[in-house]
């Protein structure tokens, strides 16, 4: 059991990050560390995708016309985690966004002084 | 003859979405009517595609010329035109009663707004299109952030933490 847990590493370490972004989105009220937090959960997700495509010993998957009968690594969730970097920055720049507009309007980033303020104006 | 008309809607409602800002200060007005026409010819468009695929049968469109496990497909069934229709239709019927809704807003937000409402059709009408899980997960994700922006856009305290709210709880299910 430890030792299929050990051979395939890159889930181990993908699962773990997850927990790390996870932790620190529930457990921090600033934001920005929320923010943060997402940030490493997508890591980890795309680390996993990588780690799923990946075959081992397989080579780059440009295709040799000479002898083309080889392991070749699977191209697809590597194409996806592409996309998923780029859809990933513009998410982090909406997020930051959002932060700027919560500093200008409550005066803080704390999601809990935000309750806190938010609770006193709706009694 | 019909192949490039389910393309083309997403393609219009786009162009429309980034050129509406940048001709907003100048051109209020046509820029509405623009916009308008724009979801209009979408909601007509689509109409077209829905009679054509209840006579003709489904419409399967290899974009580019690449078949589907290389390219993107687009997949015209009378449902996913029905329901296209039926998204464009409302966006008309919101535009409509739009520009009352936003006399005293400063043009530059109108312009970024409209932005943010095209972009949220386009990516609806692609999503519901789209054949495979790659442009599904793409116009997903545009969906997502241009309604995000759409709840922030009032300039209230709670707007903008509904936002934020929305923002946190949506991303952790995308990922």
């Amino acid at each position: 059991m430890l030792a299929k847990l050990l051979h395939n590493y890159p889930y181990l370490i993908a699962a773990l990050i997850f927990a790390v972004g996870c932790y620190t989105v529930l457990s921090h009220s600033n934001l920005m560390r929320k923010v943060i937090g997402i940030n490493v959960m997508e890591t980890a997700v795309f680390l996993f995708f990588v780690a799923a495509g990946n075959v081992r010993g397989g080579r780059p998957p440009i295709i040799d016309l000479q002898n083309p009968d080889q392991l070749y690594v699977n191209p697809l969730p590597s194409a996806l985690v592409l996309t998923g970097i780029v859809v990933g920055v513009s998410v982090t720049a909406l997020a930051l966004a959002l932060v700027v507009r919560i500093n200008r309007q409550f005066g803080t980033i704390d999601a809990d002084e935000i309750a806190a303020i938010r609770s006193r104006e709706n009694v | 003859m019909f192949d490039n008309l389910p393309v083309l809607i997403v393609v219009t409602l786009l162009m429309t979405a980034f050129l509406a800002p940048l001709f907003i200060k100048k051109f209020r007005p046509l820029v509405y009517g623009v916009a308008n026409a724009a979801v209009a010819a979408a909601a007509c468009a689509s109409a077209v595609l829905l009679r054509y695929a209840l006579h003709t049968g489904p419409l399967y469109v290899a974009v580019g010329g690449w078949e589907a496990p290389w390219g993107i497909e687009v997949a015209i069934t009378p449902l996913s035109s029905f329901v296209v229709l039926v998204v464009t239709s409302i966006v008309a019927l919101v535009m409509v009663s739009m520009p009352r809704e936003q006399v005293d807003w400063p043009s530059q937000k109108v312009g970024w707004y409209l932005t943010l409402v095209l972009l949220l059709t386009a990516a609806l009408a692609g999503m519901t299109m789209a054949n495979d899980l790659f442009n599904i997960y793409v116009f997903f994700e545009v969906t997502a952030l241009s309604s995000f922006g759409i709840v922030a856009a009032k300039k209230e305290r709670n707007a903008a933490d509904a936002g934020q709210g929305g923002y946190f709880e949506g991303n952790v299910d995308i990922e």
